[in-house]
């Protein structure tokens, strides 16, 4: 199922590919501190500002929330490095962060080589323009040139199966078909770092484990890859190492497999024992 | 602060395909859902343009040589700005599905509205100066310059664009923090329509010793450099404290890198937390 070692040769000729060193880390997280306020939710009013100098109370400004906090985290060009984590534990922040959507409170990040990101799947698509219209906004996004899109284009159908559908407005597509389409636009532009956040989540069968080739593929090729996923299973199974987040800090950082049974001991003491054997039998 | 303006002015040639399909995708999307497409960005301000000459011609009684003429040239520079300040300044939160997922550099979102905006605004300019120079021939105090546009209308359009842009990007940033600027925008809007020689011209306050006043008004400075070679047939003069061609263009371009400098300079400080906001 992975692709001939001749045709991923020759998605980006060696001239065009930056030098990136196996020392120098593709991604580089140096004491990143990320915080939110909620200020947009509820704008003060002119009405708050009249009561309360009438009754002399002032209404408490919300709790700003650390989202991210001491954060160091590198990852060298070779590497998967899953991220697991409850909801709510910063993981699509440092995402984000990550991919340039949010600036840091604090700390420096640092990347090397074109980055790609699936945040959210489809990101960045129009819905009233076509599944060929947006593979070109969405490439001119990454900086890519129309010229070069056109050779990338059939890659990114062929890989998204999606030949008869490109002249469809996407917003006839299902979710399952732009998550495809975004995935594919994705991994088909030759980056160096990879971001991706829950895709397996939504593909088919068919799909699914052709995501986890590339992935593996792009390994092998010496890409940086950050792989967020709830999918515990997939994270023992594909990573090359493992970090935990809670409260957008790192709990752990090690093997997959340490990580995940640490992550899983720590809510549910002594359930490892009995899914380790579940998934070995699998 | 001048360090990093010139920081993101540096990064947008890199985006210049995004700008082009933003603006691509903007034109299609428009029209594409219309039966008469583009042609409404040409029917709405010529229909426009033909209810304000009925009611300024036939029932307040306007006196002048060729007052159609006249109208045109401040009508169709007035509604670019309120077209594109409009669609500049909601471009940030129109699109905060796009910034919310994928990383670039916020204005260009601002500068493909107003382009979008300006295009039409070129076609529409184009059609004017056309009509004007078929039907606007008048006397020896008002007709069409042909040389004197040629040179005077594009480095003028270019500087209002600039203007533009400036006005826009500050408003597109605030706007997603207080959405109460919308409306504040649509009043400024309309007070500008009135208080910019529009339907009107200074030559009718002649006498007022405020007259200097309307010097302070960017948008009338533009105005009068397009309508200096369109109507009067002379090279561009500032109507509101007089002197010659180059003080209307000193302030023309002070007015425009002016703004454009510190409007970017003000988005630039509040594009940062937009992706978070919005």
């Amino acid at each position: 199922m992975i692709a001939p070692a001749s045709e991923t040769l020759e998605l980006r000729p060696a001239a065009q590919k930056p030098i990136v060193t196996p020392d120098d880390p593709a991604i580089q997280c140096t004491d990143v501190w990320k915080q939110y306020y909620f200020y947009a939710h509820r704008p003060r009013k002119v009405k708050d500002a009249i009561f309360e100098t009438l009754t002399r109370r002032k209404a408490k400004p919300p709790e700003p929330v650390w989202a991210i906090q001491k954060l160091n985290l590198s990852v060298w060009p070779g590497e998967i490095v899953g991220v697991i984590g409850h909801n709510g534990a910063g993981k699509s922040t440092l995402l984000k962060l990550l991919s340039r959507i949010l600036t840091p409170t604090r700390g420096s990040i640092r990347i090397r080589g074109r980055l790609s990101a699936v945040i959210e799947l489809g990101a960045g698509f129009h819905e009233d323009l076509t599944g060929r219209e947006n593979v070109y906004l969405a490439t001119s996004f990454l900086g890519i040139s129309r010229r070069e899109t056109n050779d990338l284009y059939p890659k990114i159908v062929d890989f998204a199966g999606l030949a008869e559908h490109m002249e469809t407005p996407v917003k006839y597509f299902s979710s399952g078909m732009h998550a495809r389409l975004g995935f594919s636009i994705a991994v088909n532009v030759n980056p160096d770092v990879l971001l991706i956040d829950e895709v397996l989540a939504v593909g088919d069968m068919n799909f699914q484990p052709k995501c986890l080739d590339t992935i593996q593929r792009f390994r092998e090729e010496g890409k940086a890859i950050l792989f967020v996923s709830h999918d515990l299973q997939a994270v023992r199974n594909l990573c090359t190492r493992a970090v935990w987040l809670k409260h957008g800090m790192i709990l752990h950082e090690g093997k997959p497999r340490e990580t995940v049974d640490t992550y899983l001991e720590h809510y549910w003491p002594g359930c490892t024992a009995d899914l380790n054997k579940k998934w070995r039998d699998e | 602060m001048t360090l990093t303006l010139a920081k993101s002015l540096n990064e947008l040639p890199e985006y210049s395909g995004v700008l082009a399909n933003l603006v691509a995708r903007d034109r299609k999307v428009k029209y594409q859902t219309k039966t008469l497409g583009f042609l409404w960005s040409l029917l709405y301000p010529g229909i426009m343009i033909a209810i304000w000459y009925m009611v300024f011609k036939s029932i307040i009684r306007i006196e002048m040589p060729h007052y159609w003429a006249f109208l045109i040239c401040g009508m169709l520079p007035y509604q670019f700005v309120q077209n594109a300040v409009g669609e500049g300044a909601g471009a940030v939160r129109r699109n905060s599905g796009l910034i919310r997922k994928i990383y670039l550099p916020m204005e260009v979102l601002v500068i493909a509205g107003v382009t979008v905006k300006l295009i039409e605004f070129l076609i529409q300019m184009a059609i004017a100066v056309l009509l004007l120079m078929l039907l606007h021939h008048g006397d020896e105090h008002v007709h069409f310059a042909f040389w004197r546009t040629i040179i005077v209308v594009p480095p003028a359009i270019g500087l209002f664009y600039l203007f533009v842009l400036g006005v826009s990007l500050p408003l597109a940033g605030w706007s997603v923090i207080s959405r109460d600027l919308e409306h504040m925008i649509t009043l400024a809007l309309m007070a500008l329509f009135y208080l910019t020689p529009i339907f009107w011209s200074l030559t009718f306050i002649e006498g007022s010793r405020w007259k200097f006043l309307f010097a302070l008004n960017p948008v009338m400075s533009f105005i009068e450099l397009l309508r200096a070679p369109l109507y009067w047939g002379q090279w561009p003069t500032n109507p509101a404290i007089g002197g010659g061609a180059i003080l209307a263009w000193f302030l023309a371009c002070v007015f425009a890198t002016g703004t454009f400098v510190l409007g970017y300079t003000l988005f630039d400080k509040s594009k940062h937390v937009l992706a978070e906001v919005v």
